[in-house]
This record gives structure tokens, C-alpha cells and sequence, in this order.
């Protein structure tokens, strides 16, 4: 080629003019920075640019959907727990307790004005119309004639409620208006239907029908709410019987005769499956309202009232209570979560310049800084990241719907959450800019081969660690759980402990595992090909594995713990419950129960005596039946220092003297009640002579902080009747074959004890649902580091497949390179499946003791190995193994090999 | 100086001021200085002397090729002249300015302003959704310049790229890729234009027509730095440097 073209060295050549002086403005023509660049093809045109790289475009869109899910997720979950909240004690009481009610005492007769304005103060309030209800405060006599011409009487209470009439069984029916009989009462004063009653000395009223006394019918839900008039269910009131009148006009009709007192309640039905903590208190301020307009004030104990109406003031504050004890835990849980979005959208961020590379380094090159490339980036990304946080919104809008606490949050709640997702975007974009940005500006701007900064070297998750450990201490000066007016609340240090104590651990293990890498492989390098791949990919990037590595664990370890101190909860406060009642229930009644083959197929007998006396300490001694003791009751080895077979061994071993063997077990365990061996108790009036057999730490059926004896039923001589005496049917199984096994003696059951009455359940709610939202968070994490792996495998893909062009060159296998990848990824993953589980029994070891809900209540709590979560979390390793690696090498399939070694990687 | 305050006034690729030769250059004086420049790297915690006592002038309007083995610290000179690195020490001057001590943002706009870069592959010296003529308007507009049309047809006409001025890069061989990578780097008329193996990646034909256009293009009064194991390259260019281990070994 001809060498002399352009002009000769040398020759010289028009002058330039001179450099302009500093500051003075130079001559331009086009935009080239600052907000100028933003006309140029490579920005105007940057929406649309997004769409060439459709990897990028679902790698931003997931990011921001998680980003936005964890963000907004924590509002609507806290909306729908107090929900549910809600719903639960709604669900536990009587159907119209959540009604909107006001009330007011009586003592006159109620004008259709009063009725009216009753009427008119609920409607006013925005209250649907109200149906109304007349509960007696005090009876009334009425006066029947007998077919001996006697004149039988009897102090009756008068109801009213419109179609009262509607919900009993009719036994006879006679005019349309009067008052309506149960026939033990219309026998007892000697009427029948149509005939007249006397009401004090001169009225008289008709007698409109009889019914079947409501205490010998299954209780109707209808009459749940007024069980208090027909069933001894309080136990200390005198029962009179229930008249029923049939309007207004007759109850006017009987204070016209009678001095008597009535609460007029106007009751407007709503709702209650629908109830959410805001429209509850909407509805009690429109209560509120609807007391202002009556002109009256609202009682102080709703609660104590005819029982269920008019609880919803009561039912919302506790809700608000359970809401208010979950925020705390949940908030840094959610925190926790948008955090390590926010990463995830960094890497998003950072894959955007790995795929745009070319355009990067060449406009970089040309002198376009890191601000307008970061810019660029926002530019292409922003559509795709904004579509991602409506989904994201969407996904946990249907997340917290689908999985609950309930499907029903605040009206408001969507609306914040689409705020909160909103400013998570306007972060996330903020991070990917500069993440962009810094990516853009290492394309050409970084010295290469410069010394490694020393905030590289320092091992910052030793921060981490030492933050964890104190809020370990903390923790165990404080509560783990604290009731708050009979609500659990989790300590906000249960959440942050683990977290922190987990985030620095995997990353210091990571860390130590990295340096130790190279040597760990070395040897298996030389024995198999696709071992040598994988651990040749591993160490040639160290930084990416244990990021990686890292992520991994932290979902896996984040996951194993909440459902470890879940199961451990959930398992320590059914003990609790199990220890009190003995069985799964205990159908009790005064009568005597004996031992049958009913009895047996149901559970045992046990005899409780309660006012039992040991050198004038009370205390309480259960006679059980030891053959079918231990079929029946709740026994775990966790919480008892010896085994119950031993134990009721030792109740049917004979003893000198005819002296009965007994267990004793102490007020608090650790402490023993007898320092001799030889006893002798007072039951009542009569004495037994007992013998110290064992002491056992705990023994099931203990419901009073009180010692107690057990001894063997059959070997209990005849015990004086006013010793207290309970006889109890615990059972394992279902409560109705026990229930007619008692029934078919002739027994009474005055009460049945089951898991649900020891504890209010809704009041714990709290503890699983802050450990159901940290499961929810490792889930999340889990997310994460899926998107973070296929990220990985994105990023290396490009050298990947170089590697496995050139190996295929040397006679490489397809088998052998999906097994390098197996072997690649496995190790991560079972590595971090490893780690993951140690971190998490670590922490809760460290914590699980500080978790006891009610420890005046024994066991202790009881540790639980979450094995579903476990079995869980290893099938999930195997499945993203081999889904990664089937990806990865499916990518490498559709390599074309000759473009590969021509480009180079 | 503010990063902006270079202004590299242009020619006819970029606006004329009638000199002929970029703002800051009196073509009697070298475009490029380099004196006793240093540079080190770290590979881990070892000391690696890419450069050692690099002495050079390169002249505008003319093309310098950088020569040696790999490793021989031909990549690491470029950076330096490119403005994207700084010497460990010694002195750089560019069109009078001394650039070894400049911040990053200043060398950003030296970049901007006063230096073409031209990368091995020739597609990634084009952004792969503008055309050629959208290419150069880009370029000279990063630059501060108006994209003339007339000088953007001259350009066409000079590097023979006038039926490809509406041709997306995929529509371009390897060679046009590369001609028109050169035209954006000259377009504003910078001090330098730096290459980094600008034929390697090019047939024989295409490395010529190339070469040519590099030799068209330095009327202009660019002055061009290339650096090369291509022999070709080495035949045409009007001054040499060879280095070896980071030394200057022959120079003229």
C-alpha cells in the first residue's frame, strides 16, 4: 500500500489558533451534556431501546415486581391480619355480637315515638335498620288456674324480639297476640294456648302459644346471644322461665300491670365475614353517633351485657391490639425484604450494563459520563421496572388474599400499598442508576490493575454479628413475648436477632469456606472432568460465588428458623393446653362415671378431687384408672424427667400397710411438696394414707397452681362426697362418642374442657402470624437469590459457552458439561442448603427458650424440628439444581460454536 | 479548568476556523507528548511496570504506530493517550495540555473533546440501531460540533462511504465498519485519534482500504496512534515506537 497519501512529515500545515483561555466560552453548536444528551438517539430513543435486550426487560420486571411486593406487602398483611383478627373472635361468639347495637334501660312503657327515635338513631347514623329486642331486667308474676281451682303463680322473664316466635318449637298455637308458654311453665300454672293469664290483680293477658323450653332443644344460633335467660351457662343466676311476648303492644301490656324493668336494645345486622379493622371502626363510630342521637351514653362493659350484642367496640380493640403488637416484628421484616429487593434491582441494574456493554464502553469512550449513561439506563428500564411494581402490588394484593391472614383488608390499604410500592420504585431506579452508573464508569474510567481499596479486605459482616449479639442480650434480659391486656406480642428482637445473626454468619462462613475453595478442590479436580469444570467455574469467580452462595443461605436459614419456632410455638402452647386438660378434651360432671367399654374406646376416667388437704395445704388429688391412662393422655418425654409407663408402674406396685402409692407433683416443678414418703390426706371428711411412689417434674390434668397427688382410682377407699368431687372423661378422639358414653350412665355433664378453652386463640394469633410473614420474607429472599442464580448464569453465560465451545473442540461430552453444571450449581446450593439449616438451628437454640407465651403454665417451651420446612427446602435445592443447569445447558446447546471461536468470548 | 473548557475549535470535519488544523495544535508541535511516563499495575499484591521511562512526541497530522509483543505495554500506552488511565508518573501532554494529572471528569472531557478512540472490533465502534449517517451526526454532537451535512458527504466521499449513508452496521462489512469507526473519531476534528489494533480483527482487502482511509483522513491534521502487530500498518505509518517489557526499544 502506498505509504505517502496525506502530507509528509514535517511539512508544516496551516496554523491552529491558540488554546481559549480558561472560563472563556467556547463556540458550540450541538447538545453533548447535561440535559442536551437527552436528545441524542441513544437517550430519545431509550424506551423503545429496552425491547432489544427482552432478558434485561423480564430481569428488571421481576426485580420490581419483588421489590414492589416486599415493599407494599407489609401494609396490606398488617390490614388483613386485623381483619382476620376480627373475624376470629366474631367467629367464636355468638353471630350477632359484631352488630351494632344501642340500648337503653326502661322502666316505662315504650311509645311508638321512643321506638321510633330508637329506630331513627341507628338509620341516622348511616346504621342499617335495626330490628329491635325488650331483654328482661326483672320478672314479672303471672298467674295461672289450676284444674284444682287453685291459683298457681311464678316470676317469669318477658322477651321480645319481632320473630322470636319463629325459633322455637311450637307445641300449640292460639291467638295471634299474648304471650308465648314453655311448657313446663304452661303446665306448671295449668294453661293451654287461647286461655287467659292474670298479670297482678286485675289484667289479665291470653296465653298466644306454648313451646318447648328452649334448655331441653339444641341452642339455636338465633338464641346464642340470649342463652343467658334459658341456660345456667353463668351458673349463679336463678333461671326463671322465658315468656315470649309477641309485640311491642303486648310488653306495654304487661308494664300497664306490673312495675318492670326492660333494656330496649335496636340491633342493626350487618355483616361480620367482611368486617376489617377500619370499617369496624366505622361502624363504631357510627354506634357512637347513633348513642348521641338517642340522647343516651354508651354502657362502659358492652361486654357484660346480654351476652354477644353489641361486642364490636370490644372485638376492634382487641383486633387493633393484635394489629399494633404484629407491626412492630413485621415492619423490619418487611424492611429486611424491599432491602434485599432493592439488591436484586442493583443487579438488574448491573446485568443492564453487562448487556449493553458494547454501547456503554464506546458512548464512555466518547466521553459521556457515568450521570447520563446511568440516565440512559433509568430511561430504558423505567417502563418495564414501573409495570414490574404494578404487578409486584397486584402479586402481594393477591398474596395477602390468597394466603391470608384474611381475603379482606382496609379499603385504604390497597391505595397506601400502591404508594409504599410507588417510593420503592423511585429507590430501586435510584440504586439501578447508580449501579449503571458505576458499571458504565468501570467500562473505561477505572485504573486498571490499582491497588485493592482496604474497606474490600474488612470483614463488615463482623458488624453484623456484633449488632446480632446485642440484641441477644437484649432479648434475654427482656420478653421474648409480651401480653399485652391478654394479646401476645412478639419482641421485635425475636425478628432482628436471627436476621442479623444470620446475614453476618453467612457471610463470614462464605467467606472462610471461599479461601479454603481452592484447596478443597484441588483433589477431586484431577479425578473427574465435570468436577474439574465446575470447580475451575467456582473458583474463577470467587466474588460472584459467594454472593451467590451467601443469598442462597440466607432464604434457606431465614425459612428454617420461622418454621422451626413456629412448629416449636404452636406444639409448646398445644402442650400447654394438653397438660391442663389431660387429653384433647375432658367431659366433666358430678355424678359418678364408672369404667365401661364406651368409657374405654373413648379415653379414661379420672377422678379430680379438689378440696384435698396435706398437713393443711390444700391440695388436689386425681385418681386415675392406670390401664387406660396412658392410651389417653398427652405424654411428651421433653417435658417429663421419667417415663409414664414407670410412673403408673409404680401406682400398681403393693405397699406396706396398705398405704396408697401416689405421684406427687409440686405447685412449681423443681420443688418438692413432702419431705417424708409416708402421707396422710384429708378428702373432705375422710383420710388416706398414702406412700411417696414417685415425684414427677409435671403430670397432665394439673389445673390449679396447686401440688397434686395421683394415685390409682381402683386402690382409693370410699372417699366423702363433698371432697370436691369432679369425675372427668378425658379422650384423645372426638368429643361426641365421649359425651354419650357419659350420657348412656346417666351422668351430667355440667362442663366439657377442650384445647380451645385454655387458651383465647385469638389472642396468639400474633406469634404464628409474625412467623408466617417471616416464612412469607424467606420466600421472598428465596425469590431473590433464584433471580440472583439466573442473573449468574446470564452474566457468565457468554464465557460459559466459549468454554464449552472450545471443550466440545477437545472432545468434551454434553453429558459431562450438564454434569459440571449439576456439579456447579449442587455444591452451591447444598452448600448453602448446609449452612442454611446450621445457622438456623443455631439461632433457634439460642432463642426458642426466651419464647414462652404463658410461663406461669407448664411445659417449658418445647423444641420442634421443622421437618416439613426442612424436607421443604432440600426438595426446592434439587429442583433449582437441576432447572438451572438444564437452562444453562440448553443455552449452551443453542450455541453456534463456529460464531463462538470466531468472536472469542 | 473546568472539564468543558477544552475546546478543540474545528476544521472543516467540524466547523471551520480556517487553521486547518484542530484548536490547541500548531501542527509544527506535537499533537501527543509523552515524558519518562511510568505505569504500574497490581496483579494481587505484586507490582507489574507496564510502562517504564516512556519518552515519545507524535506529531498531528500524522500516524504513529505503537509496536512490541503482547504485554509489551502497548494497550496501556493507548489508555494513557486515550485519557481513560493516568501515568503512576511522569507527563502527558495533549495538544499543549497536561493531562497525567487531570481528574477523572477533565479526562472525560478530554475524551469528549479532544480524543478519538477506535476499538479492535469494528462493531463495537458503532452503536447497532443509528446508520451510518445518524453515527457521525452522534458523534460530532458528543463532541460539541453541528453535523454539517456537507461535512458529513465529504467524509462519506473521502472513506468511500457515500451508498452506505443510510446503512445500519449490520449492513456494513467489517471493513465499512471500521472506515466509518475511524470517520466518527475524526469528526470534530479532535488532537488524536487512538487505535487499538484497528485491522486485526479485518481481512487483507478490508485492512488496506482502511489503512488508506486513516491516510486520507490525517490531511486533516489529526494526528493518528495506532498500535499494531500488523505489518502493513507498520509500512505506512510515518513514525514508529516499539516497545518491549514496558521499555521503549526503537522509536523515529
Amino acid at each position: 500500500m502506498a505509504r505517502a497519501s496525506g502530507p509528509p512529515a514535517g511539512e508544516p500545515l496551516p496554523a491552529a489558533t491558540p488554546p481559549r483561555r480558561p472560563g472563556a466560552p467556547g463556540r458550540r453548536s450541538g447538545p453533548r451534556r447535561g440535559a442536551g444528551v437527552w436528545l441524542l438517539p441513544p437517550w430519545s430513543r431509550a424506551p423503545l431501546l429496552a425491547f432489544r435486550a427482552p432478558a434485561v426487560i423480564l430481569a428488571v420486571l421481576g426485580a420490581a415486581a419483588i421489590l414492589a411486593c416486599a415493599s407494599s406487602s407489609a401494609g396490606l398483611f398488617l390490614s388483613s391480619a386485623g381483619a382476620e383478627a376480627l373475624h376470629r373472635m366474631a367467629a367464636a361468639d355468638c353471630p350477632d355480637a359484631t352488630y351494632p347495637t344501642i340500648q337503653g334501660y326502661s322502666e316505662e312503657q315504650l311509645t311508638p315515638s321512643v321506638q321510633e327515635q330508637g329506630r331513627g338513631s341507628m338509620t341516622g347514623a348511616g346504621l342499617p335498620g335495626p330490628y329491635q329486642v325488650l331483654a328482661p331486667e326483672s320478672p314479672i308474676r303471672l298467674t295461672g288456674r289450676a284444674a284444682s281451682g287453685s291459683a298457681p303463680d311464678a316470676a317469669v322473664n318477658v322477651f321480645y324480639r319481632q320473630d322470636a316466635v319463629d325459633h322455637v318449637r311450637v307445641l300449640s298455637r292460639g291467638p295471634a297476640r299474648g304471650l308465648w308458654l314453655p311448657d313446663s311453665l304452661a303446665s306448671s300454672l295449668g294453661v293451654r294456648a287461647g286461655q287467659q293469664l292474670r298479670l297482678g290483680k286485675a289484667s289479665t293477658i291470653p296465653v298466644a302459644g306454648v313451646y318447648r323450653e328452649l334448655s331441653r332443644e339444641p341452642v339455636q344460633p338465633y338464641w346464642c346471644s340470649y342463652a343467658t335467660l334459658f341456660a345456667n351457662t353463668g351458673g349463679s343466676i336463678v333461671l326463671r322461665p322465658l315468656v315470649l311476648a309477641t309485640d311491642i303492644g303486648t310488653v306495654n301490656a304487661v308494664q300497664r300491670a306490673q312495675l318492670y324493668g326492660m333494656t330496649n336494645y335496636w340491633v342493626s345486622p350487618i355483616d361480620p365475614t367482611r368486617l376489617t379493622l377500619s370499617s369496624a371502626r366505622a361502624l363504631n363510630d357510627k354506634q357512637a353517633a347513633a348513642y348521641r342521637a338517642f340522647g343516651s351514653s354508651p354502657p362502659d362493659d358492652l361486654a357484660s351485657r346480654l351476652s354477644g350484642t353489641g361486642q364490636l367496640p370490644v372485638f376492634t380493640e382487641q383486633a387493633g391490639l393484635i394489629r399494633s403488637g404484629l407491626r412492630a416484628p413485621v415492619l423490619p421484616i418487611a424492611l429486611g425484604g424491599t432491602l434485599l429487593a432493592l439488591l436484586l434491582i442493583g443487579a438488574a441494574g448491573s446485568y443492564w450494563a453487562d448487556r449493553r456493554a458494547g454501547e456503554v464502553r464506546l458512548l464512555s469512550a466518547r466521553g459521556v459520563g457515568p450521570a447520563a449513561l446511568a440516565g440512559k439506563a433509568v430511561a430504558e428500564l423505567a417502563a418495564p421496572a414501573a409495570v414490574g411494581t404494578l404487578l409486584g402490588w397486584l402479586a402481594a394484593g393477591w398474596l395477602v388474599r390468597s394466603l391470608g391472614p384474611s381475603r379482606y383488608v382496609d379499603p385504604g390499604a390497597p391505595a397506601r400499598a400502591l404508594l409504599v410500592a410507588g417510593a420503592a420504585l423511585v429507590a430501586g431506579l435510584a440504586l439501578l442508576a447508580l449501579v449503571a452508573g458505576r458499571r458504565a464508569r468501570a467500562a473505561t474510567e477505572v485504573t486498571i490493575g490499582a491497588r485493592r481499596g482496604r474497606l474490600a479486605a474488612v470483614p463488615w459482616e463482623l458488624a453484623l454479628l456484633a449488632a446480632a449479639g446485642g440484641c441477644y442480650l437484649a432479648l434475654r434480659r427482656g420478653q421474648a413475648v409480651v401480653l399485652t391486656r391478654g394479646v401476645a406480642q412478639v419482641n421485635l428482637l425475636v425478628v432482628t436477632f436471627p436476621l442479623l445473626f444470620m446475614a453476618g454468619s453467612a457471610v463470614l462462613l462464605v467467606r472462610l469456606l471461599v479461601l479454603a475453595l481452592p484447596a478443597a478442590l484441588r483433589r477431586p479436580a484431577r479425578r473427574w472432568p465435570a468436577w474439574y469444570l465446575a470447580s475451575r467455574r467456582v473458583t474463577a469467580a470467587r466474588l460472584v460465588t459467594v454472593i451467590l452462595l451467601a443469598a442462597a443461605t440466607m432464604p434457606i436459614a431465614v425459612g428454617v428458623y420461622a418454621a422451626g419456632l413456629t412448629q416449636t410455638t404452636q406444639y409448646t402452647l398445644d402442650s400447654k393446653a394438653r397438660l391442663f386438660v389431660g387429653g384433647n378434651s375432658s367431659i366433666n360432671s358430678v355424678d359418678p362415671l364408672r369404667r365401661t367399654p364406651a368409657t374405654d374406646r373413648a379415653g379414661t376416667v379420672v377422678t379430680r378431687y379438689q378440696y384435698a388437704s396435706l398437713d393443711g395445704q390444700r391440695v388436689i388429688v386425681l385418681a386415675i384408672d392406670p390401664d387406660t391412662f396412658a392410651a389417653t393422655t398427652f405424654w411428651d418425654r421433653r417435658y417429663a424427667d421419667q417415663p409414664l409407663a414407670t410412673l403408673l408402674d409404680r401406682l400398681r406396685q403393693p405397699s406396706a400397710g396398705g398405704r396408697v402409692p401416689a405421684l406427687v407433683v409440686a405447685a412449681d416443678a423443681g420443688h418438692t411438696p413432702v419431705q417424708d414418703d409416708q402421707l396422710r390426706i384429708t378428702l373432705g371428711h375422710s383420710t388416706e394414707q398414702l406412700t411417696v411412689a414417685g415425684v414427677p417434674r409435671l403430670f397432665p390434668g394439673r389445673r390449679l397452681p396447686l401440688p397434686m397427688l395421683v394415685v390409682d382410682a381402683a386402690r382409693l377407699g370410699q372417699v366423702d362426697p363433698h371432697a370436691g368431687t369432679v369425675n372427668e372423661l378425658w379422650t384423645r378422639g372426638p368429643v361426641d362418642p365421649a359425651q354419650a358414653a357419659v350420657v348412656a350412665q346417666g351422668a351430667r355433664i355440667f362442663d366439657i374442657a377442650d384445647l380451645v378453652t385454655v387458651f383465647n386463640v385469638a389472642n396468639f394469633l400474633g406469634i404464628s402470624w409474625t412467623f408466617g410473614y417471616l416464612s412469607a420474607l424467606a420466600a421472598l429472599v428465596g425469590l431473590v437469590a433464584i433471580g440472583g442464580l439466573l442473573l449468574y448464569l446470564e452474566t457468565r453465560q457468554r464465557s460459559r459457552i466459549a468454554a464449552y465451545a472450545l471443550g466440545r473442540r477437545m472432545g468434551l461430552t454434553r453429558a459431562t458439561h450438564l454434569r459440571s453444571l449439576l456439579a456447579e450449581l449442587g455444591t452451591l446450593l447444598i452448600t448453602a442448603l448446609v449452612l442454611g439449616t446450621g445457622l438456623a438451628a443455631a439461632a433457634v437454640l439460642l432463642v426458642y427458650r426466651q419464647l414462652n407465651v404463658d410461663p406461669d403454665r407448664p411445659p417449658a417451651p418445647l423444641l420442634t424440628v421443622p421437618t416439613a420446612a426442612l424436607i421443604g427446602a432440600g426438595i426446592i435445592v434439587v429442583v433449582i439444581t437441576a432447572l438451572a443447569a438444564a437452562y444453562a445447558q440448553r443455552a449452551a446447546d443453542r450455541t453456534n460454536v463456529a460464531e463462538v471461536l470466531r468472536l472469542g468470548a | 479548568m473546568e472539564p468543558d473548557d477544552f475546546d478543540w475549535t474545528a476544521g472543516p470535519l467540524g466547523g471551520s476556523d480556517g487553521s486547518g488544523g484542530p484548536t490547541g495544535v500548531r501542527l509544527a508541535e506535537p499533537a501527543a507528548v509523552c515524558r519518562t511516563v511510568h505505569k504500574t499495575y497490581m496483579i494481587g499484591d505484586k507490582e507489574i511496570e507496564a510502562l517504564i521511562d516512556v519518552d515519545k512526541e507524535f506529531p498531528a497530522g500524522r500516524v504513529s504506530t505503537i509496536v512490541g509483543p503482547s504485554g509489551s505495554g502497548k494497550s496501556s500506552l493507548l489508555r494513557i493517550l486515550a485519557c481513560m488511565d493516568r501515568p503512576s508518573s511522569g507527563s502527558v501532554r495533549i495538544g499543549g495540555h497536561e493531562v497525567s494529572s487531570l481528574g477523572t471528569r477533565r479526562r472525560r472531557a478530554l475524551r469528549r473533546t479532544a480524543v478519538g478512540y477506535v476499538f479492535q472490533n469494528p462493531v463495537d465502534n458503532l452503536i447497532e440501531y443509528l446508520d451510518a449517517t445518524a453515527q457521525l451526526k452522534l458523534a460530532a454532537k458528543l463532541r460539541g460540533r453541528p453535523a454539517v451535512p456537507a461535512d458529513l458527504e465529504r467524509l462519506f466521499d473521502l472513506l468511500g462511504l457515500s451508498h452506505r449513508a443510510s446503512h445500519l452496521p449490520v449492513q456494513l462489512s467489517g471493513g465499512e465498519q471500521q472506515r466509518l469507526a475511524f470517520a466518527c473519531a475524526v469528526i470534530g476534528r479532535p488532537a488524536i485519534v487512538v487505535a487499538d489494533e484497528p485491522t486485526a480483527e479485518l481481512d487483507s482487502a478490508s485492512a488496506d482500504r482502511v489503512l488508506q482511509a486513516v491516510h486520507d483522513l490525517r490531511a486533516e491534521g489529526v494526528a493518528f496512534l495506532l498500535s499494531s502487530h500488523d505489518p502493513r500498518v507498520v509500512a505506512t505509518a510515518d513514525h514508529l515506537l516499539r516497545l518491549e517489557h514496558g521499555r521503549v526499544v526503537e522509536s523515529w
